[in-house]
């Protein structure tokens, strides 16, 4: 009997120290479970020149791909120190074993690919329906995205964009009166967000010499109107000075609340340059005369010289 | 004698017939009489024949006697028109028309200024009186009654003096009284300038001011800068300080309901009540003027910002003054009557 029971502990105690188990290894991969794709679109500012901003909406193939993850399946010695040399806890030896993965969690993936330009396609976009040309662009001729930042509290606009069958989209758009040199553009910082002043190709760095002494500037500006209508204000500016005028930007004041608070935007002006900028202004129902300051500032502050007057008579 | 002792007594007793005039006066009488009689008796009775000095002395007496007789009827005089300046100074601010008080208190201040300058020479003139009173009766020779008819003459002097000083007194008080009454005359309720102007006056505590009835200008419209130059030059010409309604007086206004037929241009800077709108307007170097517009005549809001370049038709200009210009353009018109 007390034969039987030593050789059973023996057989305990071998089976312990030689103890082996299946552990799951290095990532190999993914594999494919299922995928579901759907059409969709996205937009986004494109760069151009003048006082209207411009965007391009794309089609867009979205997938979602359903995986799981592979490993590799390992198998794992415990051995016991049985005065063979080794550390007294004993070691533990893995070894791949070949031909046999380990599935481990799923994963969610998606992707997005470009099928083009939404060409010739209604929207509403910001509540307003919309269609794009042939190249999927669509000029802001209203200057809505403007008139979003007249609030110069307004630093960035979310803009939604809404299509019955591919979805809505928003995309983060930032207004900077002044970027450091080094400050990443807003495409590099990411590229779904992007700057209204820079997509105007206006160049809003701030420069370590300038001067706003040189600048001329003309206002053109129609003196009679119809109430309702909407009538275009350009500023002209040149800068005749031997600096370049930094940041420059001008802003409409008058008691007409149609008349006020409109922005124009010039960047920075080198010597001999000039510049123009437009904007759009709704008469007020109001008849008779109003009046409207066009007033500049430059990084060195207020240009009270080069503010330009006007008189509006709405019929 | 007798008869002359009682004629003195009763002259004596003239303090006691003050408040009876027609005893006093006969009173007098009396003590002429006597004294009429005394010189007569005393001449019937003298010497043989009287010397030139003592004629001389009758004489003195006799002329003391006369000035006398005036100063108790001055006496009573100066006495009877202090009441009345009295009544009549305490009636003035009982007069609803500035102007009419004004001319009223200009009128008692001269007749105080005489009043005085009458009771100067009073008083010397009765200097006089005691001087050459003193004179006979230090010459000596005197009949006793005719010296202590001089001694009541002396004692009488100098009751006169005592009376005197509380009547300049009450002089004096009254014309305080008058100074002050022309300093709290409450100014005119409208003048005209010399522009034509009517100006009204705005009354309210310790904040009051004239301000013009109509527009200045208005009709054709007028920018703020040309608003201010034309304050400025009427102020020139008027020797006034004139400027265009300060938001305090604008609110005033507003408080009396009394507003005007037009829009006008304020003094005052128009600061927004968006935070960030006044921030920009610091930031680009504008200023806007306060136009205030009860009326709604231009079909803005009843107060608002404005571009100082902006002229409307219907936005004026109404000038405002202080106080002391009505105060001063009434004293000139009264310079004119030739009253101050």
């Amino acid at each position: 009997m007390k034969r039987i029971f030593c050789h059973v502990a023996m057989l305990c105690v071998l089976c312990f120290a030689l103890h082996a188990e299946t552990k799951r290894g290095n990532l190999l991969g993914t594999e494919e479970v299922t995928s579901t794709s759907a059409e969709t679109f996205t937009f986004r500012l494109v760069e151009t020149e003048g006082s209207f901003p411009q965007l391009q909406f794309l089609r867009q193939k979205h997938i979602t791909h359903h995986e799981v993850r592979v490993y590799e399946a390992l198998e794992e010695t415990v051995r016991r120190n049985q005065g063979t040399g080794i550390t007294d806890r004993g070691t533990v030896e893995r070894r791949v074993i070949p031909g046999k993965k380990i599935r481990g969690e799923s994963v969610r993936r998606e992707e997005y690919q470009d099928l083009g330009p939404l060409a010739d396609t209604e929207l509403v976009f910001e509540g307003r329906k919309i269609k794009t040309d042939e190249k999927g662009l669509w000029l802001d001729t209203s200057q809505m995205l403007l008139t979003r930042f007249d609030d110069s509290r307004s630093r960035s606009q979310i803009l939604h964009a809404s299509h019955p069958t591919f979805g809505e989209q928003t995309l983060e758009i930032t207004r900077n009166f002044i970027r450091l040199k080094t400050m990443p553009t807003a495409t590099e910082r990411l590229e779904e967000k992007a700057d209204l002043l820079e997509k105007l190709s206006l160049d809003f760095t701030q420069l370590k010499r300038s001067n706003g002494s040189g600048v001329e500037a003309r206002l053109s500006f129609p003196d009679k109107g119809t109430a309702g209508t909407a009538v275009a204000a350009t500023l002209h500016v040149r800068n005749g000075g031997k600096q370049p005028v930094c940041n420059l930007v001008a802003r409409s004041f008058s008691s007409t609340p149609e008349l006020n608070g409109i922005w124009f935007y010039f960047g920075n002006v080198n010597p001999g340059k000039d510049g123009a900028f437009s904007r759009l202004f709704t008469l007020p129902p109001l008849k008779g005369e109003h009046f409207v300051t066009f007033a500049f500032w430059n990084l060195h502050g207020a240009m009270p010289a080069q503010a330009c007057n006007a008189k509006i008579t709405i019929e | 004698m007798h008869i002359f002792n009682i004629g003195l007594y009763k002259t004596d007793g003239t303090r006691e017939m003050k408040k009876h005039n027609i005893d006093r006066m006969q009173g007098i009488v009396r003590g002429t009489f006597c004294i009429a009689c005394i010189l007569l008796a005393a001449e019937a009775f003298a010497q043989p024949a009287a010397t030139q000095e003592e004629y001389d002395k009758r004489a003195k007496v006799l002329k003391v006697r006369k000035k006398m007789e005036v100063e108790r009827d001055l006496a009573l005089r100066t006495e009877s028109q202090l009441s009345s300046l009295e009544a009549r100074v305490a009636a003035v601010p009982r007069l609803s028309d500035g102007d009419a008080q004004l001319r009223t208190y200009l009128a008692l201040r001269s007749e105080v200024k005489e009043m005085l300058g009458l009771m100067e020479t009073t008083t010397s003139r009765q200097v006089e009186i005691l001087g050459n009173a003193d004179s006979v009766a230090s010459a000596g020779d005197l009949l006793p009654q005719t010296g202590a008819y001089l001694e009541e003459i002396r004692s009488e002097l100098q009751a006169m003096g005592v009376k005197q000083k509380s009547q300049r007194a009450r002089l004096v008080e009254i014309s305080r009284v008058v100074e002050l009454g022309i300093k709290n005359v409450p100014p005119p309720e409208r003048f005209r300038n010399g522009a034509g102007q009517e100006m009204r006056l705005v009354r309210s505590g310790g904040q009051s001011f004239y301000i013009s009835l109509e527009p200045v200008a208005g009709s054709e419209g007028m920018t703020f800068a040309q608003a201010q130059a034309l304050v400025a030059k009427l102020a020139q010409r008027e020797k006034s300080p004139y400027h265009l309604p300060t938001r305090k007086e604008l609110v005033l206004l507003e408080r009396l309901k009394l507003f005007p037929s037009c829009a006008i241009w304020s003094a005052d800077q128009w600061k927004p009540s968006d935070t960030e709108e006044q921030r920009q307007q610091e930031r680009f170097g504008i200023v806007k003027y306060l136009v205030w517009d009860p009326r709604r005549v231009l079909g803005r809001k009843a107060s608002f910002g404005e571009l100082p370049q902006a002229s409307y038709p219907k936005l004026g200009v109404y000038v405002v003054t202080s106080v002391q210009a009505g105060t001063r353009i009434r004293w000139a018109s009264l310079a004119k009557e030739g009253k101050p």
